[in-house]
């Protein structure tokens, strides 16, 4: 398995200029929440140009399913176009595409609840919002959310506090 | 913090638990399993 390289990835993808959000462990971390992740979590969009656009950046991140890595089997059009999600390896690390989270969000229904972060070297990638973040995990309603959701809700109460002194 | 920062303490972290990690064990790198986290 090779290290991950968030920052690599991201790069990969908007370069050539595939259409995704970040949500996630990372997301959680670039809205101001203390978290740990290993994992790269993006929610794409399914159009047909966009998952065209992908899959040539899929190629170059040398991506396959994490499932059975010695078989080396790639993501097609078919499943970069479904709600599924698709946990992949990349050449630096781990990558999960997602066509939906919670109830059955997809790109577009997030693509409003998203923002654009600015990042050095010209790099530019969307980021869930904290509010919609929290919505899609009370959805999951996962155990494992419990601690994500308690950290996310105390970045959403810090935030307004700001908003309010200011 | 800048996003930038944020990015890096991320990947900071990331790349002290990889210097852990038992070159022996491929599978043995938290990761998660499921969707997302």
């Amino acid at each position: 398995m090779s290290k991950p390289d968030f920052r690599s990835i991201l790069r990969t993808l908007t370069e050539r200029e595939v259409d995704f959000i970040v949500v996630g462990g990372v997301a959680m971390v670039l809205t101001g929440a203390a978290y740990n992740t290993f994992d790269l979590d993006l929610v794409h969009s399914n159009s047909s140009e966009n998952v065209a656009r992908l899959l040539v950046g899929l190629e170059e991140l040398d991506a396959h399913y994490r499932v059975q890595p010695e078989r080396r089997f790639r993501p097609n059009a078919s499943h970069l176009t479904s709600p599924g999600h698709q946990l992949l390896h990349t050449r630096w690390g781990p990558l999960d595409l997602l066509g939906q989270i919670g109830k059955g969000r997809a790109y577009a229904d997030l693509l409003p609840h998203s923002m654009l972060m600015e990042f050095r070297d010209g790099l530019s990638v969307r980021v869930l919002d904290v509010e919609t973040q929290i919505a899609v995990k009370e959805e999951t309603g996962r155990e494992k959310d419990r601690a994500a959701l308690l950290l996310l809700r105390h970045v959403l109460e810090e935030s307004r506090k700001k908003t309010q002194q200011t | 913090m800048t996003p930038d920062q944020r990015l890096d303490a991320l990947q900071g972290f990331v790349d002290a638990l990889w210097e852990l990690k038992d070159d022996d064990v491929e599978t043995g790198f938290p990761l998660d399993s499921s969707n997302v986290d």
